[in-house]
């Protein structure tokens, strides 16, 4: 009911407004298109673009890589130093990501295999590790795994 | 003249604000959380509006307040107290954890001990998963076999205590207690009004409703002796509020390097040996409602083998399962088959 007050007094307003457009006017449509400008253009920088995969290395929540998977990129291993000659060593391709080595106790990460699709983690429990890979959900096989 | 630009003026920021608050409040929106707690990874991810995020925090606050109760770790956690207390004197409890000791035990009667939650002074000797891992002597575990037996809990009702009997004997929930904390966060999100949500505890998957779109979750089933280049699950269950939880030989182990006999030592103890559980299986998954109940069946089921295992989930209504032995074999409960899809050929389906 509000809204359609507001659309009818609007509507009105606009009516009134062929004939008393200042230049106050012009000022206050172009701060309002401004803002909204802005918020789609922030909307747009937030969303990972559709086509691309992200890879994201974290410890303890703090995310300390992001590669894109990309077609052209040059595939790289990643050493995660946790302290005290604690470390992961994780592989980033196109086609996948995988924990080569690490020194922590079981081995859960190493032992995990490749992860390729939105939504997919491994994680590295007794060092707080997880690695995700981040983009567009409907390519998922699955939703989540059990084990 | 000039309060009607003022009007206008107004009148027109409000409708923008109006416009642009409505493309935000979208009433299945995404949200997720991520924590390390109860000794594992957990992450939620729920459809809502609003109601979302609230939801979210609830059910963050409930896991740490069930793992300072139930955590083996945690100094104060009522678990370390009633094993500190050990032949001592009964401790009371809060009633999270009096629910969960009385619904282990409930499990460990219809297993006939085989799901067993004082196993705890064997799992220490092992020390399993952790940097002190090793293969203890036989002499080693033929004295602390004797403080394992679930008879030995006493449980009071009326004044809320827990007493294990003998001096040495120790619980850890860590095979239960992740799937009463999965019903708990179904609870608070279902509470909430979520309609569509999957909540994943290192592993343990519970679904809420269906996707948003009303197909069904697709859940993996890990593939226990994935190799690289294998996909990672070799079959998908079809799930709406389902809570389907798996146990296995490839979580957490090491391998006897010393003798070169590859024999792969993991964390699901038999109860009855002191050793790792040695029946072939190396893996299973339990769907049911209750994710505590498929919690402990999954576990027992390691330690059962394959024939008794199936037929006590047979046996229980609302109840599926799987198992998969080491020669690659899958046995599949009736219930379940209409909701599976084997998608690794390496295994064959059991009829």
């Amino acid at each position: 009911m509000k809204f359609l007050l507001t659309l009818k007094s609007l509507v009105s307003n606009l009516k009134k407004a062929q004939t008393l457009f200042k230049p106050w006017d012009a000022m206050a449509y172009g701060v309002v298109i401004v803002i909204m400008l802005s918020g789609l253009a922030g909307m747009r920088l937030l969303m990972v673009n559709g086509r691309d995969r992200l890879a994201i290395v974290e410890m303890d929540g703090i995310v300390l890589h992001t590669v894109y998977l990309e077609q052209d990129m040059e595939a790289r291993e990643i050493r995660v130093d946790v302290g005290e000659g604690r470390y992961n060593t994780v592989f980033i391709g196109y086609d996948f990501v995988e924990v080569l080595e690490s020194n922590c106790p079981d081995q859960v990460c190493v032992g995990w295999g490749r992860i390729r699709y939105s939504g997919q983690t491994i994680v590295c429990l007794p060092f707080k590790i997880v690695i995700r890979v981040v983009g567009r959900i409907e390519e998922t096989p699955i939703d989540e795994i059990t084990w | 003249m000039k309060k009607r630009t003022t009007q206008l003026v107004l009148t027109t920021i409000l409708t923008s604000l109006f416009i642009l608050t409505g493309c935000a409040i979208q009433p299945e929106k995404m949200h997720t959380r991520d924590l390390f707690a109860l000794n594992t990874f957990l992450s939620f991810r729920v459809y809502g509006g609003a109601n979302a995020e609230q939801a979210l925090d609830s059910a963050v606050k409930r896991i740490h307040e069930i793992e300072s109760l139930m955590s083996i770790t945690i100094e104060d956690s009522d678990v370390v107290q009633i094993n500190n207390n050990s032949g001592i004197r009964p401790v009371k409890v809060h009633e999270d954890t009096f629910y969960v000791i009385k619904t282990a035990l409930y499990y460990s009667a219809l297993t006939e001990g085989r799901f067993d939650i004082t196993i705890y002074p064997i799992a220490r000797l092992w020390g399993i998963g952790t940097e002190n891992a090793r293969i203890p002597s036989i002499e080693e575990i033929q004295k602390k076999l004797p403080l394992v037996n679930y008879q030995n809990v006493v449980l009071d009702e009326e004044n809320m205590t827990v007493f294990l009997e003998k001096k040495g004997m120790g619980i850890d929930l860590g095979g239960i207690a992740k799937g009463f904390a999965a019903d708990e966060a179904a609870r608070i999100f279902k509470e909430a009004g979520i309609k569509h949500a999957i909540i994943n505890m290192g592993g343990s998957i519970t679904t809420i409703g269906s996707r948003p779109d009303g197909s069904t979750w697709r859940i993996g089933v890990r593939n226990p002796r994935a190799q690289n280049d294998d996909l990672e699950h070799m079959a998908i269950i079809e799930s709406k509020g389902t809570s389907i939880l798996s146990a296995g030989d490839y979580e957490r182990y090491i391998v006897d390097v010393h003798t070169d006999t590859g024999v792969r030592y993991h964390h699901i103890f038999d109860p009855f040996t002191g050793y790792p559980a040695d029946t072939g299986i190396i893996a299973t998954t339990v769907v049911s409602h209750s994710a505590i109940q498929a919690d402990a069946l999954s576990t027992a089921m390691m330690v059962m083998g394959v024939e008794k295992g199936l037929s006590m989930i047979k046996g229980i209504e609302g109840v599926e399962g799987l198992i998969i032995t080491d020669d690659k074999k899958v046995y599949v409960t009736q219930g379940l088959t209409d909701n599976i899809e084997f998608t690794d050929q390496s295994f064959s389906v059991m009829p």
